[in-house]
């Protein structure tokens, strides 16, 4: 990996376990979704559904453009993302452990759509030592319809 | 698209992964998660891990298209999946996503469950899902 790419993700000032407050928001970004990372993210794991892969194949099988895997839109539920809204970007410190993480679908994600995603910290909680944080996670169309919404949980190293 | 309920005990085709540092690396490329522990060897053998790991929604788009394959639009617009991470999933694994339906709920959902194994038969993540069929 080239070292900008290790730079960017260590930007950031990180929010520490105390910091985080229940309830609290992060600010709304908004990403397009192309076809380049629409055919990436298929590409990365291997599904070889072609609604995912082939515009034309998407329309032949009647949807009204090239498909994401619903799972691309996870990209914009992490938490790194979510917290690098803020300005100053925040970030969780290293060390992260993803417990566990619930998505509900609600609308297709087609290529060319804006994704408008924030989260809210639902829970903090000390559970035998251990530091658990929940946020859910809210992601938009630019027509302001839910696409998906989610849950990630995860334990917080500080 | 109509299509028949799934009976109870009905499983997915089995979904069979192999996965590889490359493919990590092109899903840290994909979704622009360069966390060292996934694609950093030198760094990730110094961390408890001992070498580096999968991203964990490496499992969601496993899962995802299991359920795509089986249920098509009704599962992007009506799915929802509830993963637990219980081991990592390493380069050199090969990953086996199982599911079978389990109930037919009140609210109209298909519940199944689904297993992501390796190939020493760890579950490596375990989820439920549900998707909403529109009436035969």
């Amino acid at each position: 990996m080239d070292s900008e790419a290790r730079n960017a993700y260590a930007a950031g000032l990180e929010l520490l376990f105390d910091d985080i407050e229940p309830g609290a928001e992060t600010p709304a970004y908004a990403v397009v979704m192309t076809a380049e990372t629409i055919r990436a993210y298929a590409a990365a794991i291997g599904d070889d559904n072609p609604i995912h892969r082939d515009e034309a194949a998407a329309k032949a099988a009647g949807y009204p453009g090239l498909v994401a895997p619903p799972a691309t839109v996870g990209i914009y539920a992490r938490i790194s993302n979510l917290l690098g809204a803020y300005n100053p970007k925040r970030k969780p410190p290293p060390g992260v452990i993803h417990a566990g993480q619930v998505f509900e679908f609600s609308g297709l994600m087609l290529a060319g759509d804006t994704i408008v995603s924030r989260g809210r910290v639902l829970e903090k909680a000390i559970r035998k030592e251990r530091k658990f944080v929940t946020f859910e996670t809210l992601h938009d169309n630019q027509h302001g319809q839910r696409v998906a919404r989610g849950e990630i949980s995860v334990i917080w190293p500080k | 698209m109509s299509q028949d309920l799934p009976l109870v005990g009905e499983s997915l085709a089995p979904l069979v992964k192999t996965v590889t540092q490359a493919g990590i690396d092109a899903y840290a490329s994909a979704s622009g998660d360069y966390n060292p522990i996934h694609v950093d060897p030198q760094f990730a053998a110094q961390t408890a891990f001992k070498g580096t790991i999968a991203h964990g929604l490496t499992a969601l788009g496993y899962i995802g298209q299991a359920m795509t394959r089986r249920f098509g639009r009704a599962w992007l617009e009506s799915g929802r999946v509830e993963m637990k991470f219980r081991a990592p999933i390493r380069p050199g694994d090969t990953v086996t996503v199982a599911g079978r339906v389990v109930a037919h709920q009140a609210g109209g959902a298909t519940l199944l469950e689904i297993v992501c194994e390796n190939q020493q038969g760890t579950a490596v993540v375990t989820a439920q899902a549900s998707v909403r069929l529109p009436n035969p």
